[in-house]
């Protein structure tokens, strides 16, 4: 079920109710409502795997408890391997397994020795890499003792598969959102209609931004041959926008979805396109999967604690295992592996963990400095998004060529002045909140009341008015 | 708290629910009006400009290939003239997913004083409402309320704010006026299919949903439209089947019985008389070769069905 579908604009009132109106009295049968409706959720798209959710979220939860139990280091490890063992097999299994047999077979030819072993038509269960790693969290903390495993099935199940966040994130740590299941929730009428508003706002940038971008960015890149460099370079800020769009935007739906249903769900983009370095784009980009790769990769391999080269190979390793992560493909390989050279001049200066301080802070635009910063950074940024969007490594190639050569200094072929327009409205409200925590918090909670409502209206009229062909989310592929 | 959120987000959605109710009426009951023909031919007729060089070919015999993408790329107008030793002009008016409606249109922007036949080729789906998404959004005004629900959760969630863009904004501001075209293309208005069409791959009764949103009424109207047009004009029309991959044929025999009978039907009631003639090439195995697709001629199947059709046309 899609945020922005009507399946789902049934589905929402009809729980938002039963969970106000008919559970509210006890949080647990609260609880349960949200399992029985994140079930129903996850299974509008394919029944079948809701087992698959299921037994990883019974595995972690009897790991959890397995762990609390014992004493003796030994096993808790052994419970722990069990835990992480069944569910990146899961995970490796229906997202990997072709792409290491293909892999194989194409390693071995090449050293000329066949190898023979058949691909499977498996298909991908949506949302698999966002609650696998949801569920892992927990079981990990619970065995670092940073929390105490819960007793309660029904908790432990919505915290897994809570509708909001199922499918595309973002990925909640146990110790953040866990909690909030074991308590009563009231209903707060500020955090609500400050979750509608940022609903809106999500489905502005997905069905306005990410949808008509997409459209250009599918014309460009599956004819890439064809463009100028130029041309290409635009289609790559078209996907760049999208993937903003659309990404961003079914995050601020989930927290504002969430915030409904007595929930916070933490921030999982910041703005990311005014960052003024890689390393800080890293900071505001997809939060959620960086932290984690940072707590549950990066610092237990030794973060960069052990010197300056193992700080690079650890930096390496954590960036090739995102981009596999976002899907099998050596193309996702190589985009992360993009970024972690984008970074090595930040790991030379040890400049990683610098203090983040306020883009342009108490100025409308920035200082001539921090304007190419930010202008570099996003530049370099939409350059690795080739990668990730090219139909294959060959075509990225080509791609990079075709824009690194004169043809760059042409005149795109492709100008859609409607979709510059929106973009350029898109882009001020996004600078004009960039210290919230989503756009339009403040933007639009300023000011009387039919000036707010009449922006509100605004962008409804321009959702139904310029939103593009309905797409699907991007990252629920992965 | 609750009931203050409740009472605030219905008010809200007040002015939307009641702007929506109040559009969706008027299209309710004016709908009569909004699909007369002058209505209509506002959101259509510039179409027509792509089309000014047919005026310029200066022949006292054209013959107009009419119909929808299986037509534009199954016959080749070069070869046809080339034929008929130039005694005939072939000219191709047709283009992807074209509907009778476009095709009035067109027609009565051109000089049709030297035409002297027309053929039509007839591809039943083109007249559903199903088939409404490939066309002029002006149309999505012809689908009633709850279609248009089930329209918008298929196909289009902006199916309403296109239905209430249609209402009014004449003509449509997505479909900016076509350009004069003066030259003649090469071949006339025909086109040899060299790659592969992206959206043919559904099963052929997939395409109706007769069930869900019904025959367009709309269309089997200005298909006789078009005979009149001919009659009062003096011109042959002839109507007939574009050819079709053996497989396509028999899923079509096999699961669309009831879907031709009902076709016919329509035909009849909308006062359509005239015989579909069949296609020569499509009642013969073996020439799977000659598809890009199962409806679209490629390259060397144009050239072949066009010196079947030249025959076709000889026997007329």
């Amino acid at each position: 079920m899609l945020f922005n579908s009507l399946d789902f604009a049934i589905f929402l009132p009809i729980v938002f109710i039963l969970y106000w109106f008919v559970t509210q009295k006890n949080w647990r049968l609260q609880n349960g409502l949200i399992v029985l409706a994140s079930y129903v959720f996850y299974g509008w798209w394919d029944w079948r795997f809701l087992s698959l959710l299921f037994f990883s979220s019974m595995v972690d939860y009897v790991a959890g408890l397995a762990m609390m139990k014992e004493q003796q280091q030994r096993r808790r490890k052994w419970y722990l391997f069990i835990s992480i063992a069944c569910n990146l097999g899961l995970l490796g299994f229906f997202k990997y397994y072709n792409f290491f047999i293909e892999s194989f077979t194409t390693a071995f030819s090449f050293l000329g020795t066949p190898f023979h072993a058949g691909t499977l038509y498996i298909i991908l269960p949506v949302g698999i890499s966002f609650y696998t790693f949801q569920s892992l969290s927990y079981g990990i903390d619970v065995y670092r003792r940073k929390l105490e495993p819960t007793r309660d099935p029904i908790a432990f199940l919505a915290f897994v598969s809570f509708f909001p966040q199922l499918v595309a994130g973002p990925i909640e740590r146990a110790t953040h959102l866990l909690p909030q299941f074991q308590k009563a929730r009231t209903f707060e009428y500020s955090k609500a209609v400050d979750g509608m508003r940022q609903i809106l706002w999500g489905l502005f940038k997905k069905m306005v931004i990410a949808d008509n971008c997409g459209q250009f960015a599918d014309q460009i890149f599956s004819q890439s041959g064809s463009y100028s460099g130029s041309t290409l370079l635009l289609g790559a800020f078209f996907f760049a926008m999208q993937i903003y769009g659309d990404f961003s935007g079914y995050s601020d739906m989930a927290v504002g979805l969430s915030r409904l249903f007595g929930f916070d769900l933490m921030q999982n983009f910041s703005f990311p396109y005014f960052s003024r370095n890689v390393a800080e784009f890293w900071r505001r980009w997809h939060i959620s999967l960086s932290t984690w790769f940072r707590d549950y990769l990066y610092i237990p391999l030794g973060g960069n604690k052990k010197g300056r080269s193992k700080t690079i190979r650890n930096t390496f390793i954590t960036f090739l295992v995102s981009g596999l992560w976002h899907g099998a493909h050596l193309k996702y390989l190589a985009w992360g592996g993009l970024h972690a050279l984008y970074m090595l001049p930040h790991l030379l200066k040890n400049k990683t963990a610098k203090k983040e301080t306020a883009i342009a802070a108490g100025k409308l635009i920035p200082g001539w400095k921090e304007g190419f910063s930010i202008l570099l950074t996003f530049l370099l940024v939409v350059l690795a998004w080739i990668f990730f969007r090219a139909n294959s490594l060959a075509d990225a190639n080509q791609i990079y060529s075709e824009i690194f050569s004169s043809s760059f200094f042409t005149i795109p072929e492709v100008l859609p002045k409607k979709i510059f327009l929106l973009l350029v409205f898109f882009l001020l409200i996004e600078w004009l909140g960039r210290h919230s925590f989503y756009a339009i918090e403040k933007t639009g909670s300023k000011g009387p009341v039919w000036i707010r409502w009449a922006f509100y209206y605004l962008i409804v009229l321009l959702i139904f008015s310029e939103g593009g062909r309905t797409q699907p989310f991007i990252y629920f592929q992965f | 708290m609750m009931r203050k959120f409740l009472y605030r987000f219905l008010l809200f959605s007040l002015l939307p629910l009641l702007t929506f109710l109040v559009l969706e009426i008027r299209i309710r009951t004016k709908h009569t009006q909004l699909f007369q023909e002058e209505k209509l031919e506002q959101a259509f007729r510039h179409k027509a400009g792509a089309y000014q060089w047919v005026n310029t070919i200066k022949h006292p015999k054209k013959v107009f290939l009419l119909g929808s993408s299986s037509i534009k790329y199954g016959l080749s107008c070069r070869e046809l003239n080339r034929l008929a030793a130039d005694s005939l002009a072939f000219i191709n008016l047709a283009a992807d997913a074209r509907d009778p409606i476009e095709t009035y249109f067109i027609l009565k922007q051109l000089d049709l004083s030297a035409v002297s036949a027309m053929y039509m080729g007839i591809d039943p789906w083109i007249y559903t409402r199903n088939y409404y998404r490939n066309r002029h959004q002006y149309l999505l005004l012809d689908l009633p309320f709850t279609k248009a629900l089930r329209y918008s959760k298929d196909y289009d969630l902006r199916l309403f704010a296109k239905r209430y863009k249609a209402l009014f904004h004449f003509p449509d501001p997505d479909h900016p006026a076509a350009i004069l075209q003066t030259s003649i293309p090469a071949d006339f208005g025909s086109v040899a299919l060299t790659k592969k069409p992206v959206n043919f791959n559904d099963p052929v009764s997939k395409k109706f949903r007769l069930n869900e949103y019904g025959w367009s009424e709309l269309q089997f109207t200005y298909l006789q439209k078009i005979v009149s047009l001919c009659q009062e004009k003096g011109i042959a029309f002839t109507a007939f089947y574009p050819p079709r991959r053996m497989d396509f044929i028999n899923d079509y025999e096999s699961n669309c019985r009831d879907i031709q009978a009902s076709f016919l039907a329509q035909l009849q009631k909308s006062g359509f008389t005239k015989q579909i003639k069949s296609s020569i090439l499509s009642l013969q195995p073996g020439n799977d070769s000659l598809f890009a697709d199962a409806y679209h001629l490629n390259k060397a199947g144009q050239e072949t069905y066009s010196r079947y059709f030249f025959s076709f046309v000889q026997e007329n």
